[in-house]
């Protein structure tokens, strides 16, 4: 199969559900772009702050997770087996911020 | 390709009555403790801080951090496409990515060093000085030794890769350490939130 397109012939060549080159790249911005806004955010003052900061951090660590580790195309095991440990780490955290 | 080959990942790997790669399995179950490690950290370091001035932050150089969390991001990105290239079977590509892992990941550290440096030199933030600092460094520490054992990590798996050991049928060595990796970027990008931000 001839495929004169380089994203075409990535997506033929790997497994078809890994990322390709161009999503890690777009996630990538992503996740630069969310970084730039939390220092911005970082400056202001008022109580969205600390909702608005917690709530970029857990979407660009997601977006980690999802793509970059594949998570999102891999078996549903993995992500039992790293988010399980959430139930108690949701509430640890939350607990400890809100003293 | 050997009999254990997987039909769900098409790696070689051992055999495994799960259906899973054992090597990424076994990795998965280590960032799951990993993450409970980090969590007591991060709870621990917020209940210090809650018990000294507020503020206490704002000695740290945001600037200058942003700046490393973009750094350790591009190392992320890197070891990403160390990953798709060796599937495309470009081992040239793999390499020269992994070692801009290394040189990123070595840059992240020299500034977090550059930073205790400084803030130790001047008297603004010790270890001893306040419970803030104490939390700081016991936080920073740890995610920073991590990121020192990623980077020998990394060196093994370029030694690895210049041997010619991966192929596009037999990466998982490179997929594992990039799990890894990638977990330290994500206790990063909390961390930078949490004690920096917040």
């Amino acid at each position: 199969m001839n495929h004169s397109d380089p994203v075409e012939a990535e997506k033929a060549a790997k497994p078809h559900h890994y990322p390709t080159s161009r999503t890690y790249l777009l996630v990538f911005a992503g996740l630069v772009v969310l970084t730039l806004a939390e220092v911005g955010v970082a400056y202001i003052e008022g109580g969205i702050k600390a909702p608005l900061l917690l709530g970029m951090a857990a979407i660009k660590a997601l977006m980690v997770i999802l793509f970059f580790m594949h998570l999102k195309y891999d078996s549903r095991w993995f992500a039992f087996i790293f988010f399980a440990p959430m139930a108690l780490v949701i509430p640890l955290i939350w607990i400890s911020l809100i003293r | 390709m050997s009999e254990a080959t997987s039909a769900v990942t098409g790696h070689e790997q051992p055999i495994s009555t799960t259906g899973l790669d054992n090597r990424k399995l076994g990795m998965w179950l280590f960032l799951a403790t990993e993450v409970m490690l980090f969590s007591a950290l991060i709870a621990g370091f917020l209940d210090m801080r809650s018990r000294g001035p507020a503020g206490a932050n704002h000695v740290l150089n945001i600037p200058l951090t942003a700046f490393n969390t973009w750094v350790l991001i591009c190392s992320s990105l890197t070891v990403a496409l160390s990953v798709a290239a060796i599937q495309q079977g470009k081992a040239k590509r793999l390499r020269n990515f992994l070692f801009l892992t290394l040189l990123f990941g070595a840059t992240f550290l020299s500034i977090q060093v550059f930073e205790y440096v400084t803030l130790i030199s001047s008297g603004e933030l010790t270890p001893w000085g306040s419970l803030f600092g104490a939390g700081f460094y016991m936080v920073t520490s740890v995610h920073g030794l991590h990121v020192f054992i990623g980077l020998i990590w990394c060196t093994l798996t370029i030694i690895w890769a210049m041997q010619g050991k991966f192929s596009p049928t037999e990466y998982m060595r490179v997929e594992v350490f990039g799990l890894y990796w990638h977990f330290v970027d994500i206790v990063w990008i909390i961390l930078f939130t949490i004690i920096y931000l917040l």
